[in-house]
C-alpha cells in the first residue's frame, strides 16, 4: 500500500516537475466506507488512486469497516477529533441524524456552482432524499432496493407458476418443503436483515399516511394494529416457509444457500446481483415483493433507498473533500462501477444495456416502476426503537415474545424517543 | 494476594509417595484403584481431545476450499489449498501480526521499565507516606480497565491518542503497571543493600546502580512480568475494538473481525488467518514455557 | 541524611505515578461523575439528570438479563475452572501419571494462548446450525431432535458462549492449582499412605486442606472475570437473540457505541465498579486471614 503510494507520489512529484504546474499545499483526506469486502474495496481503491493521479497534491487515506459495525464507528469517530472528511451515509433518517447533531456540511454552496455537473450526472430524484431542512447533504452513488428473487429452476422443478400475492408464496411452500427445497430462505441473526422484512410488511399493511406520523422521531407511536398484523404475518411466513434455526443464519450464509440451489425464494439487495451472476447456476429473476391482498397499506413501494456520500463539518479541507465526494459519485465512476461492483447507480446513463447486465437494466426499471422508495427500516427510525423493535422480532421468532408484547416494547421506546426529540 | 510461588518443581527429582498400585500383590484395594485409574485416565484421554480436536479441525479445515469444507468438514482435503495462507496473509493478517507485534512489544518495554523504575524509588523512598504511595500506585489493581472505557475513550480523543498505537500501547501500560510495580518491588526487596554501599563507594551514581546493578540481577522477575504483560497485549480485546478504528492498526483480536467481514464466506481463507495468528504465542510458548508458567503463577491474583 | 537524598528517589515514581493517575484514577473519577448526565459521542453537550440513569437501570429488563447472566456466568465457571479443574490438577500430580503429566499440562494449556477472536470463531462452525459439526455429529448417531440453533435461541445462547470461556480457561486454572500442588509436603502423603487412607481419602484430607489458599485466589480470580467478561458474548452473538446472551459489559459497549447513550453506559460501568470491588474486598479479607493463620 505505502509502496504503491510512494511511487505514485513520485510520478506526481515527476509530472509537475515537467509541467511546471506548481502543486497546491499538500492536502490529506480520509475516507470512510462500509465495505471492506472485495470487489467493492478494490474499485473505490483504485477510483481513489486515479482522483489522486488527477490531483496531483491530494492524498487519500481509506478506511472500511462492515454494516452494523460500521454505523457504530460512524457516529462515534464523528464527534471525534479525527472524523474522516468523506464518509459513506444512507439517505434518511441515518444521514438527518447526523446533520441534526451538526456533523455534516451542508453542500449547497457547491452545489449552486456545479448546478449543471449535477444534472448532467445524477438523477435528480435520488439527491431528494439527502435533503433536509431544504438543503443537500449528501450525493447518491447506489441506488438500491430489497426484491424478492426466485431460483426460476426450482419453480419449473415442482411445476408451479412465480406468485401473484403474498397469500401465494404462503400457498407454495408446502409444496417446496415436499420437495426438498427451503420455500423461503430467511436470516435474522443480524438487526439490519429483519429491518428489511418488517419495513416492508409494514408497508403493505399499514396505511401511507400512518407510517409517515409514526417514522418521525417527534411522532411516532406505532399502535396502529397493522404493525401487530405485520408481526404475525412475518411469524407466520417464517415458521410456514423459512429454513430452520433463521435467528442462528447470518445473511452472507442466507444467501450462499439461495445460490446454492437450496431455496426458491430469497429477499436480497439489487446490489447482491453480481453474487448471483458469478456463482448461481440456475435460471433466476427478480420482482418488487408481492402485494398483501387485503393490506391496508401500499402494495408497491419498495425498501431501499440511495447511499451515497458526505462531508464531515470538521473537514479542514471541504473544498478538496467535495472534489472527492463529485469524483466517487461522478457519470464516469458510475459507468464503471456497474460492471465492477453490480450496484445499480443513480448517475445519468449509468445503467444501460452497454455498461450492465440485463439483470441490473431490470434492476433499475423495477426501482423506477415502484410506488417510491421506503427507507431501510433500521435506517428510518431512531436507533433505540432499531433496538428494541429488532430484538424483539427475534425473540418472537424464538417463541418467547408474541407480535403485540414486540409492539407493546415498540410504543414505549417510541414514548422514550419522542420525550427526548421535544427536549 | 500472598500467594506467590516462583519454582516450578521438575517432577523427576521430587520423591512421590507410591500408591497401591506397584507393590506386587493383588489386592481390593488395588484392583478399585486399577479401576479408578482406567477411569480417570479416560477422562483425561476425553478432555484432551476436547481440547486438541478444534485446533486439529481448524488447521485441516484451513486447506480446503469453502465448498469442501461445507460438504465435507470431517475429512482430510483433497487438494490441499496451501494458496489459503497466502491469501490470508497478503488479506491483513500480515500487518495485524505486525501491529500487535509493535504494540506488545512496546507495551512490554515501557512498562517493565518504568515498572522497575518505580520500584527501585519506593525502595529507596524513605520519607513520609512511603505506604501510602505504595497503595495508590498499586491500588489500579482495583480497577478493571472495561469500567472506564466512556472516559477512557474521551481522554484518548483530547490526547489525540485515538486511532494511533499510542491509543493501545498507553492504557496497556497503564493498567499493567500496578502488577508489574507489586512484582518487581518485591524481587527488589531480597536484593542485598550492601551490593548498593558498595556500587556508591565505587562512585556509581543512584541512577547507575539501578541500571547496573538491579536490573541486571533481577533479569528473572523482568522476563516473567515481560511474558505476563505481552500475554495480556497480544489478546487484548475491547481497547483494541474501541481506540482503533484503521484497519492499517488494528491489531490479531479487533483486526481478525474486520478480515472476517471482509472475507464474507471465504471460510478456508478465514481458518488460515486463525491458524497464523495462533502460531506465534504457541511456538514461542513451546519455548518459554518455564518462565511462562512461573509468570502466570506470580501474576496469578490478576491474570 | 539531606532532603535531596530523602525525596530525590521519589522522581523514579514520578513516570508510573502519572501514567495510573492520567490513565487509571482520572477515567475512574470521571466516570463517576459522567454517570449523572446525559450525553452522546456526537454532540459535545452534556446533560446533568441527577440520580436518573441509575432509576432506569433499576427498572431496566435487558440490565437485570445481563446482571442475571454474568451470575450464571459465575456458577458454571466456578464449577469447570476450580473444582474440575482442581481435580485435573490433582490427577494430573498423581504418580500414576507422571510420565504423561507435562505433555498433557502444556496439551491443556494450548487453548489459554488462543486470542478470545479465534476460539470465537472456532466455534462459531461448531455452533453452525445446519453445517456446524455439532448438529452433525448429534445427526449422524441419530439424535436429529437434540439439534439446536445453539447460539440462535434464547434458551441456549448464553450456555455456548459460556462453554467456550471453559474450554479456553480450564487449562489456566489446572495450571495454577498444578504449581501449588507441588508445594505440598509429601511426607503428608507417604504417612497417610502408610495408614492405608485410599487415594481419595488422601485428596479430601489433605489436598484440598492444603490447597485452600490457591482455591481462594482462582475462586476470586474467576468470578471477577465472570462480571467482566466481553468478548465471546460480543464476538458469538452479540447479546442476541433479543438480550438473551447479553451480559454486562456487551450492554455498556452497547449503550455507549451502538445507541449513543454514554451516560447511562457509565451508570452501568459503575455498577460493575462496585461489582468488581465487591469482590476483591473480599479477596483482600481472605488473603489477610490467609496470612494469620
Amino acid at each position: 500500500m505505502s509502496n504503491k503510494k510512494t511511487s505514485i507520489n513520485i510520478i506526481l512529484a515527476a509530472t509537475t516537475l515537467v509541467t511546471g504546474i506548481a502543486s497546491a499545499e499538500d492536502i490529506e483526506l480520509d475516507l470512510f466506507h462500509r465495505w471492506p469486502n472485495e470487489p467493492i474495496r478494490s474499485f473505490i481503491a483504485d477510483r481513489v488512486a486515479e482522483f489522486e493521479r488527477q490531483n496531483p497534491g491530494i492524498t487519500v487515506n481509506i478506511d472500511q469497516v462492515l454494516n452494523d459495525s460500521y454505523k457504530d464507528k460512524l457516529r462515534v469517530i464523528l464527534g471525534s477529533s479525527n472524523a474522516p472528511d468523506v464518509f459513506f451515509s444512507w439517505s434518511g433518517e441515518f444521514g438527518n441524524n447526523l446533520v441534526r447533531n451538526g456533523t455534516v456540511r451542508s453542500l449547497e454552496g457547491f452545489l449552486e456552482e456545479d448546478q449543471q455537473w449535477l444534472e448532467d450526472n445524477i438523477l435528480l430524484s435520488q439527491v431528494d432524499p439527502f435533503e433536509y431542512e431544504g438543503e443537500v447533504y449528501g450525493l447518491p452513488w447506489q441506488m438500491n432496493g430489497k426484491a424478492l428473487f426466485y431460483n426460476l429452476d426450482a419453480f419449473n422443478d415442482v411445476g408451479l407458476d412465480l406468485p401473484d400475492t403474498y397469500q401465494d408464496i404462503l400457498a407454495s411452500c408446502d409444496t417446496f418443503r415436499e420437495n426438498g427445497y427451503i420455500p423461503v430462505v430467511f436470516s435474522s441473526k443480524e438487526h439490519w436483515a429483519i429491518s428489511h422484512w418488517v419495513g416492508t410488511f409494514n408497508e403493505r399493511l399499514v396505511s401511507p399516511s400512518v407510517i409517515e406520523t409514526d417514522y418521525q422521531r417527534e411522532s411516532g407511536r406505532f399502535t396502529d394494529p397493522g404493525y401487530v398484523r405485520a408481526l404475525e404475518e412475518l411469524e407466520h411466513m417464517v415458521t410456514q416457509c423459512a429454513n430452520d434455526f433463521p435467528n442462528a443464519t447470518d445473511h452472507s450464509t442466507e444467501r450462499s444457500m439461495f445460490i446454492a440451489g437450496r431455496a426458491a425464494m430469497n429477499f436480497l439487495e439489487y446490489g447482491e446481483i453480481r453474487y448471483l451472476e458469478e456463482d448461481a447456476d440456475f435460471a433466476w429473476d427478480s420482482t418488487n415483493f408481492p402485494p398483501f391482498e387485503d393490506g391496508k397499506g401500499n402494495q408497491n413501494t419498495m425498501q431501499g433507498a440511495p447511499e451515497g456520500y458526505m462531508i464531515a463539518e470538521k473537514s479542514e479541507h471541504p473544498e478538496a473533500a467535495y472534489k472527492l465526494v463529485k469524483f466517487l459519485t461522478s457519470g464516469e465512476t458510475a459507468r464503471q462501477s456497474t460492471a465492477v461492483t453490480g450496484f445499480i447507480s443513480p448517475a445519468v446513463g449509468a445503467v444501460t444495456p452497454e455498461t450492465a447486465s440485463e439483470n441490473q437494466v431490470a434492476a433499475a426499471e423495477q426501482i423506477a416502476e415502484a410506488d417510491g422508495m421506503h427507507l431501510w427500516l433500521d435506517n428510518a427510525l431512531d436507533i433505540r426503537i432499531v433496538n428494541t423493535y429488532m430484538n424483539g422480532v427475534q425473540l418472537m421468532l424464538d417463541g418467547q415474545m408474541t407480535p403485540s408484547e414486540v409492539m407493546a416494547d415498540v410504543q414505549e421506546a417510541a414514548a422514550e424517543v419522542r420525550e427526548v426529540a421535544s427536549r | 494476594m500472598n500467594f506467590q510461588l516462583d519454582t516450578i518443581k521438575s517432577d523427576k527429582n521430587v520423591p512421590r509417595p507410591d500408591s497401591h498400585v506397584d507393590d506386587g500383590r493383588f489386592s481390593l484395594n488395588g484392583l478399585l484403584s486399577r479401576a479408578g485409574y482406567t477411569a480417570t485416565s479416560f477422562f483425561l484421554v476425553l478432555y484432551a481431545i476436547v481440547v486438541i480436536y478444534p485446533l486439529f479441525w481448524t488447521i485441516i479445515n484451513s486447506l480446503k476450499s469453502t465448498q469442501e469444507i461445507y460438504t465435507s468438514s470431517w475429512s482430510l482435503p483433497t487438494t490441499w489449498e496451501f494458496g489459503n495462507y497466502v491469501e490470508a496473509w497478503n488479506g491483513g493478517v500480515s500487518s495485524y501480526f505486525l501491529n500487535s507485534f509493535i504494540v506488545s512489544t512496546s507495551s512490554v518495554l515501557i512498562t517493565i521499565y518504568v515498572s522497575a523504575l518505580c520500584a527501585y524509588g519506593l525502595l529507596k523512598y524513605r520519607g513520609k507516606g512511603a505506604n501510602a504511595l505504595l497503595l495508590f500506585l498499586i491500588g489500579g489493581l482495583l480497577v478493571s480497565p472495561e469500567v472506564s472505557v466512556v472516559p477512557l475513550y474521551e481522554l484518548m480523543q483530547v490526547t489525540r491518542f485515538h486511532d494511533t498505537y499510542l491509543a493501545l500501547i498507553v492504557p496497556y501500560v497503564a493498567y499493567r503497571l500496578p502488577i508489574t510495580i507489586l512484582l518487581i518491588r518485591a524481587y527488589f526487596l531480597t536484593i542485598p543493600k550492601d551490593l548498593d554501599e558498595a556500587a556508591y563507594i565505587d562512585g556509581y551514581n543512584s541512577m547507575q546502580i539501578f541500571h547496573k546493578i538491579y536490573l541486571p540481577l533481577s533479569k528473572t522477575i523482568l522476563i516473567t512480568a515481560g511474558v505476563l504483560t505481552a500475554y495480556y497485549t497480544w489478546n487484548e480485546f475491547l481497547f483494541a475494538i474501541i481506540f482503533i478504528d484503521s484497519d492499517s492498526l488494528k491489531t490479531i483480536p479487533s483486526g481478525l473481525m474486520a478480515f472476517r467481514d471482509a472475507l464474507q464466506t471465504n471460510w478456508g481463507v478465514l481458518l488460515a488467518g486463525l491458524v497464523i495468528s495462533a502460531t506465534p504465542l504457541i511456538v514461542a510458548f513451546m519455548f518459554l514455557q518455564r518462565s511462562f508458567i512461573r509468570g502466570m503463577v506470580s501474576g496469578s491474583v490478576k491474570g | 541524611m539531606n532532603i535531596a537524598r530523602k525525596y530525590g528517589s521519589l522522581i523514579y515514581v514520578v513516570p508510573a505515578a502519572l501514567i495510573t493517575t492520567v490513565f487509571v484514577y482520572y477515567p475512574l473519577l470521571l466516570n463517576f461523575i459522567y454517570s449523572f448526565y446525559e450525553f452522546s459521542a456526537i454532540s459535545p453537550g452534556k446533560v446533568f439528570v441527577g440520580w436518573s440513569n441509575f432509576k432506569e437501570l433499576l427498572h431496566d429488563e435487558a440490565a437485570l438479563i445481563s446482571l442475571l447472566n454474568n451470575v450464571k456466568y459465575i456458577l458454571i465457571s466456578v464449577f469447570f475452572q476450580v473444582i474440575l479443574s482442581f481435580i485435573i490438577a490433582a490427577i494430573l500430580e498423581d504418580r500414576f501419571f507422571r510420565k504423561v503429566s507435562p505433555f498433557l499440562r502444556v496439551l491443556y494449556f494450548v487453548p489459554v494462548l488462543l486470542s478470545v477472536t479465534i476460539v470465537a470463531f472456532i466455534f462459531q462452525f461448531f455452533y453452525d446450525p445446519v453445517n456446524g459439526l455439532i448438529n452433525q455429529s448429534l445427526a449422524a448417531v441419530g439424535l436429529d431432535s437434540w439439534r439446536q440453533p445453539w447460539l440462535g435461541s434464547s434458551d441456549t445462547a448464553i450456555y455456548a458462549v459460556i462453554a467456550i470461556s471453559q474450554w479456553q480457561s480450564m487449562g489456566y486454572t489446572a495450571l495454577l492449582f498444578i504449581v501449588s500442588l507441588q508445594t505440598i509436603p509429601k511426607d503428608l502423603y507417604e504417612a497417610s499412605s502408610l495408614e492405608g487412607a485410599s487415594k481419595v481419602q488422601q485428596f479430601f484430607h489433605i489436598t484440598v486442606p492444603q490447597s485452600k489458599e490457591i482455591i481462594l485466589v482462582v475462586l476470586i480470580v474467576t468470578v471477577a472475570q465472570s462480571f467482566t467478561v466481553f468478548g465471546e458474548p460480543y464476538i458469538l452473538t452479540g447479546g442476541g437473540p433479543g438480550y438473551s446472551s447479553s451480559v454486562l459489559a456487551t450492554y455498556l459497549y452497547e449503550n455507549a457505541f451502538n445507541q449513543d447513550r454514554m451516560g447511562y453506559a457509565s451508570s452501568i460501568a459503575v455498577v460493575v465498579f462496585f461489582l468488581t470491588m465487591a469482590v476483591l474486598a473480599v479477596q483482600l479479607k481472605i488473603s489477610k486471614t490467609g496470612e494469620r493463620s
